[in-house]
């Protein structure tokens, strides 16, 4: 395989401590929905971070309102580093767009683990679309592009 | 092609996690030195009106020549939603194949990041993984493809 997934680590839940009792009385409409963002941080020594938030909204009305954070950060160590370091090659952005889309499982997991506990609902999620990680992704391969610097 | 819009992720939960902690013992005074890891394995639950779960087993084991002791035993689901059935149920094919590659992937990243917290909870010492190599994944795809494809017309 091109990487091993070192660890994956959670920060804890956030509360909007507004919005999250009032959710919990029903006091929000039936629809609620999750919303990702995701970062590639940096990649040092041959380590890849991601981070991921997912939030949580509720239906106040029309708009959405937020109930709950939750934050992630991922580690994926690389062999060989120069598979990321020679741009937007084919392979670059399907290892990227991997390891994005296992940032955000890892993410979703461990928050719809910890939502149940303070009871919120399951809630669907979908593997973001390339389009939504492709500046991300450009951008990270672009900055680390070895062959250009020479 | 990256994207999968053929299905979304609608659960993602623990079922159970057992220490035995005469093994884990064993684990933190480091009596398996660096023989020690995770196996992970996933197993398709069958496919029905439109769902799909998946069951993995992740247990920490410590190795000593051939003898295996297990430090946890763990199980987890994840069920995905298709809208479009037909996306899985006409065979083996290059697609379908790359779907349920994608599921499996992703049960097993649910399970590995539920694992990873509740190892923090009870003082189990964090492990890393291996994603499974796809050649040794899609035999066992290419056969739950065969059971759940619909009779030919």
């Amino acid at each position: 395989m091109d990487y091993f997934i070192s660890g994956t680590v959670p920060a804890p839940i956030e509360f909007n401590q507004n919005s999250y009792g009032l959710y919990l009385l029903g006091e929000y409409g039936e629809s609620s929905a999750i919303g990702f963002k995701s970062g590639i941080n940096d990649f040092k020594k041959g380590t890849l971070s991601i981070s991921v938030q997912i939030e949580f909204y509720a239906d106040r009305d029309g708009d959405g309102i937020w109930v709950a954070r939750g934050r992630q950060v991922s580690f994926f160590e690389f062999e060989n580093p120069g598979l990321l370091k020679r741009g937007p090659t084919k392979k670059a952005i399907s290892i990227l767009k991997e390891c994005t889309d296992l940032a955000q499982a890892y993410c979703y997991a461990n928050f719809s683990f910890e939502g149940s506990r303070n009871k919120l609902p399951m809630m669907p999620s979908i593997v973001q679309p390339f389009i939504e990680t492709e500046k991300a992704i450009m951008d990270f391969l672009a900055k680390h592009n070895e062959l250009k610097k020479k | 092609m990256i994207d999968y819009p053929q299905f979304s992720i609608v659960n993602a939960d623990n079922l159970s996690f057992d220490i035995d902690h005469s093994v884990l013992d064993r684990v933190k005074r480091k009596e398996f030195g660096r023989y020690v890891g995770i196996s992970v394995l996933s197993r398709f639950e069958g496919f029905d009106k439109g769902l799909l779960p998946i069951v993995t087993n992740i247990k920490l084991v410590g190795l000593i020549g051939e003898n295996q002791f297990e430090a946890v035993d763990s199980f987890y689901v994840s069920i995905f939603q298709f809208s479009d059935q037909r996306s899985i149920l006409l065979g083996v094919n290059e697609d379908s194949v790359r779907i349920l590659q994608k599921c499996h992937q992703l049960a097993q990243a649910h399970a590995y990041s539920i694992f990873s917290l509740l190892c923090k909870e009870n003082g189990v010492p964090q492990s890393g993984m291996e994603l499974t190599p796809e050649e040794n994944s899609v035999e066992g795809i290419e056969e739950f493809l065969e059971q759940i494809a619909l009779p030919a017309e």
